[in-house]
């Protein structure tokens, strides 16, 4: 299947993670499988993009992490949706639906 | 924040990266074996997902800030390593660059002392003096105009008004225009040999107005100096603490004998307190001013209708405006000087005074002499260095530019590797900052020896000086400035030219000849950089001419006396406590003595030597002359004794000099020089008449026995002036007392100067000889303004043309290594070498020639700046500026003909494969 994943622009991606962990706190592997299953195999992420992706949304504190067990009684780092992180998410969701609407303006003018 | 911690902590986070992708591919391989994949395709395939893990980590890792930081270090490293590797080039580099920022650095440093160093006392910007503080002392008739000096009794009148409220200052101070050297002895006993010292007479709210506080004991209070005579304290310098006192702790109490009279040491100021003027000399003790008879050994200077000789600074009320306290120190003034002339005074006199005015000047830098005289040429000096460092920079840039051009294929790799762009431009501005702050550093250690010496020049045998040659922060963050800002400059145009370089012609195997038929924007750089340097160093090598003439113009010069072999020893009886009925007895036997040495053809005694800055003057009355209205009548006195003239080699045009014959019971005889004959007598001879002196200390008629050709008294520049010579020996009180030894020798004056001193131990070992030189080092001193400027210019031009060689042997070099292939062609096609020699040498031709072109308005519009500097020679001299012209023209045509000459030697063959 192509890796289309890696056509996501770098905003797109870091608003689509912030989505999921919306839902609950999740770790890395979580948020890639989550993003390929709601999407419907449609974007898939990799390591190379994702990581990074947390790392700048850590900086900009829109989440946090800590150190969990998971199901299976490993460890994991774990990622959480900040206040900061909430409000951002609404933002660029308000303009994201604000940039589709005018594309599909001009695609169907 | 959390970029600072990722900083710190990134071992861990590597390891915590390592876990989580751990994590992540054993997450990954269970979700594909839930799919069906087998054990192995799954691990496969999660694999290929997930990549390099250090391609990840590498990702993560330069998402952030801390990789920049992380690159500049990696660049830094790089950077050094290429230096490294060419050791001659990067030497060679550093060694301008120090040079030229060392040299900066010297010169701002005095600068930095001279003018922008605070007093440090409490809020330094607070403090007015009353007018520029250079006069040093007047009788009366003060006219029109700025005045700086008061006397004592105005002093006191303000204090007055200060204490009343009345003022709109919140202090006023007084101290002394001129400094006094005393003769001190340490102990109560009056026993022990004596030394100099050098005291400052200041009032007793000197320091409280100052805001300065002392390091031991007290500084002067109210109740100090109320009236003359009383209070004999003395506050001391710290220098003087340690070097006279050995630092002794107990020192508060302790006595000193001053001048034969006993002080009290009450106080130790701080090391870096140095009173309120910056000059060659350091204070060694103030004190208070109602000491002043015994301090100077002389009448009273504090008595109404006495001498300005004060000057005063005074600490502003922050709430009133500059220009209300200057009107009311104006009005002070105009009132006093009214009331001073009494009922007499007549309208026309009241019309003067009302112009009169004082300047109210910032005070927080301090009064200084050494700022007056040396602030034009150290602002030429800076200019000159200025451009020294401006043409090191473009010798700088050109050869970063020939290495950026040798180093572009490894450039064009490192861009098809994916480097950005940014980082390579990045990576040559650093190794260009290296360059330069290496070369700062370096620099800063030059400027410390440099400056040294400078202040050794401008102190002039000062024992010890307040100008410092450790550099503070100012001169700190000049330097650092300064190496930034020529970094930078000399960078940006490699740099930019690294940012052009395309990837791939320099790739290509015909990279030479695309590269030796050359861009011509590519050559354009460089030769601009070699014509403004031509330009520049035109410029300086023609100013340098300029002051180099300038000062053999005065020296040069007719001074009227003997240059040569005469010798002066300043003495002072008085410190040896001589009263004026033993004077005559003194002189008598230093005459016998003087004369009696070998070495020794005639001597002299008089108040004032040859030559001295010091002026001594008055308005005369003439018998029988009226002068017109606002006529100056006033004429420079010295005081002389018998054989002056003869000793001195000045030559009698008229009557006789002063001789034996001149004794107390004798008419009083004066002999004046040409120009106050001229001026006076322009009809018939002066010999006959007689005048009377206004200066009160001068007594009696005094009747004109001898006319003398003109001279210079005070300094080289000086125009010609009126002059009376006293005789000596009739003279009463201070005025008898002469302070100069003049010898004239057959020789060498200094080789006499062991058996002088000699001498004068023999007649009294009491009396001490405060200076002792020759006429040749007396004018030396009265020209060095001129010889600081002149050699400096010439030294710093030297260098300057030295670079600019430099820097056009370099281009040259490497046009010519850009050409060799063309050369070769051309030398296999037939061309004989003179052709090439000749093809090769117009360029450089043309680069000299557009250099002067440009050179020439450039040195004229320079030169008017330092007109005022000049003597003899207007600013734009076509000699000078011939000799410049045709020296650059030599020492770079040297420069192009080497390189030019070894390409018409190359083989053809080898210039053809060259690459």
């Amino acid at each position: 299947m192509p890796d289309k994943a890696s056509d996501l622009v770098q905003g797109t991606l870091e608003m689509l993670i912030l989505k999921t962990l919306a839902l609950e706190p999740m770790h890395g592997y979580g948020v890639a499988l989550r993003i390929e299953q709601v999407s419907k195999g449609v974007f898939r992420v990799n390591p190379g993009s994702l990581f990074p992706a947390f790392s700048r949304l850590e900086r900009s504190a829109r989440i946090r992490s800590e150190w969990r067990a998971t199901e299976n009684n490993r460890r994991a780092k774990y990622y959480l949706l900040t206040e900061e992180g909430q409000k951002a998410l609404a933002d660029e969701t308000r303009e994201w639906g604000r940039q589709i609407a005018a594309i599909t303006r001009i695609l169907e003018a | 924040m959390a970029g600072l911690k990722a900083l710190f902590g990134m071992e861990r986070r590597n390891a915590e990266l390592d876990e989580e992708l751990r994590g992540f591919l054993h997450d990954s391989v269970d979700e594909k074996m839930r799919r069906g994949m087998s054990r192995e395709a799954a691990l496969r395939a999660a694999r290929m997902e997930i990549g390099s893990r250090d391609a990840v980590k590498e990702n993560v890792w330069s998402a952030g800030w801390e990789s920049a930081f992380e690159n500049l270090w990696q660049d830094l490293r790089y950077g050094i390593r290429m230096l490294v590797k060419s050791p001659g080039f990067t030497a060679i580099a550093i060694v301008s660059l120090a040079l030229g920022i060392g040299a900066n650095t010297a010169i701002f440093t005095l600068v930095n002392d001279l003018l922008f160093k605070s007093l440090p006392v409490r809020d330094p910007q607070q403090l007015v003096s009353f007018g520029n503080g250079f006069d040093r002392g007047q009788m009366d008739g003060m006219g029109a105009g700025p005045l700086d000096i008061f006397t004592y009794d105005f002093y006191q009148r303000l204090e007055h008004q200060q204490g009343q409220g009345h003022t709109p200052f919140t202090g006023i101070c007084a101290f002394g225009s001129f400094w006094n050297q005393v003769s001190v002895r340490i102990g109560s006993g009056g026993n022990g040999s004596a030394t100099q010292a050098v005291g400052q007479l200041v009032s007793r709210n000197f320091f409280s107005v100052l805001g300065a506080e002392p390091l031991l004991g007290r500084t002067l209070t109210p109740s100090d100096a109320s009236t003359p005579e009383s209070s004999p304290v003395a506050v001391i310098s710290y220098r003087y603490w340690q070097q006279m006192f050995a630092g002794d702790p107990a020192i508060v109490g302790r006595s000193i004998t001053i001048n034969r009279t006993l002080f009290t040491v009450i106080g130790v100021m701080p090391p870096k307190f140095e009173g309120v003027t910056v000059n060659k000399e350091s204070m060694d003790m103030w004190l208070p001013v109602t000491m002043q008879q015994e301090v100077m050994l002389q009448p009273s200077l504090l008595e109404q209708h006495g001498l300005f000789w004060m000057h005063i600074m005074a600490r502003r009320d922050p709430a009133v405006p500059l220009g209300q306290a200057q009107a009311w120190v104006i009005n002070q003034v105009k009132r006093f000087m009214i009331d001073r002339e009494g009922a007499q005074i007549t309208s026309d006199r009241r019309k003067e005074i009302q112009k009169i005015y004082v300047d109210l000047l910032r005070g927080d830098h301090g009064i200084s002499d050494l700022r007056e005289m040396y602030q034009q040429p150290l602002n030429i000096l800076m200019g000159v260095v200025m451009l020294v460092l401006l043409i090191a920079c473009a010798n700088l840039a050109n050869f970063l530019l020939a290495k950026a051009a040798t180093r572009e294929r490894e450039i064009a790799t490192r861009l098809a590797l994916g480097s950005s762009r940014r980082r390579i431009v990045r990576q040559i501005l650093l190794e260009a900052l290296l360059l330069s702050f290496t070369g700062g550093a370096l620099g800063l250690a030059l400027a410390y020896m440099g400056t040294r010496a400078l202040i050794a020049f401008v102190a002039d045998g000062a024992k010890n000086t307040p100008l410092e040659a450790r550099p503070d922060l100012h001169v700190l963050l000049f330097t650092l400035a300064v190496s930034l800002f020529t970094g930078v400059l000399f960078g940006v145009a490699p740099a930019l030219r690294v940012s052009r370089i395309s990837v791939a012609p320099s790739l290509g195997a015909s990279a030479r000849t695309a590269a030796s038929s050359g861009g011509s924007s590519g050559r354009l750089l460089p030769k601009l950089l070699v014509v403004s340097q031509v330009t520049l160093s035109l410029v300086l090598l023609a100013s340098a001419g300029l002051f180099l003439r300038t000062l053999r113009n005065l020296e040069n010069q007719d001074f009227g006396f003997n240059r040569r072999n005469l010798l002066l020893v300043k003495f002072s009886a008085k410190f040896a406590g001589y009263k004026p009925e033993q004077l005559n007895a003194l002189y008598a036997r230093l005459m016998d003595r003087m004369n009696a040495l070998p070495g020794v053809r005639s001597a002299t005694f008089s108040g004032q030597p040859a030559l001295i800055q010091g002026n001594w003057d008055s308005p005369i009355r003439i018998r029988g002359y009226q002068p017109a209205p606002n006529e100056d009548i006033g004429t420079s006195l010295n005081r002389v004794g018998p054989r002056y003239f003869e000793t001195i080699d000045m030559t009698v045009v008229q009557g006789r000099p002063i001789g034996e014959q001149d004794t107390a019971s004798s008419v009083k005889a004066v002999v004046v020089n040409q120009t106050l004959a001229d001026h006076f007598f322009p009809h018939g001879s002066a010999l006959g008449h007689t005048f009377t002196v206004d200066d009160p200390s001068v007594k009696g008629e005094w009747q004109i026995v001898g006319v003398v050709r003109d001279a210079k008294y005070h300094g080289p520049r000086e125009k010609p002036e009126r002059m009376s010579y006293l005789a000596i020996t009739q003279l009463t009180g201070d005025d008898a007392y002469a302070y100069w030894l003049q010898l004239a020798t057959v020789g060498d004056p200094a080789k006499v100067a062991g058996e002088v001193r000699a001498a004068m131990a023999e007649i009294d070992p009491n009396l001490p000889i405060l200076e002792l030189r020759t006429i040749a080092e007396q004018l030396d001193q009265s020209m060095g303004q001129e010889t600081l400027i002149s050699e400096l210019s010439s030294f710093f031009s030297f260098l300057a043309l030295s670079l600019a060689c430099i820097g056009l042997y370099g281009v040259m070099t490497y046009t010519v290594m850009r050409r060799t292939s063309e050369i070769g062609i051309r030398l296999a096609l037939g061309a004989s070498m003179a052709r090439v020699l000749w093809m090769v040498l117009r360029e450089s031709l043309l680069l000299l020639a557009t250099g002067v072109a440009l050179g020439i308005p450039l040195t004229f519009a320079g030169g008017r700046l330092v007109q005022s500097q000049l003597f003899g020679l207007r600013s734009c001299d076509p000699a000078t500026l011939a000799a410049a012209v045709l020296v650059i023209g030599a020492v770079t045509m040297l420069a192009a003909y080497l390189p030019a000459r070894r390409a018409a030697r190359v083989d053809p063959m080898i210039a053809l494969r060259y690459e």
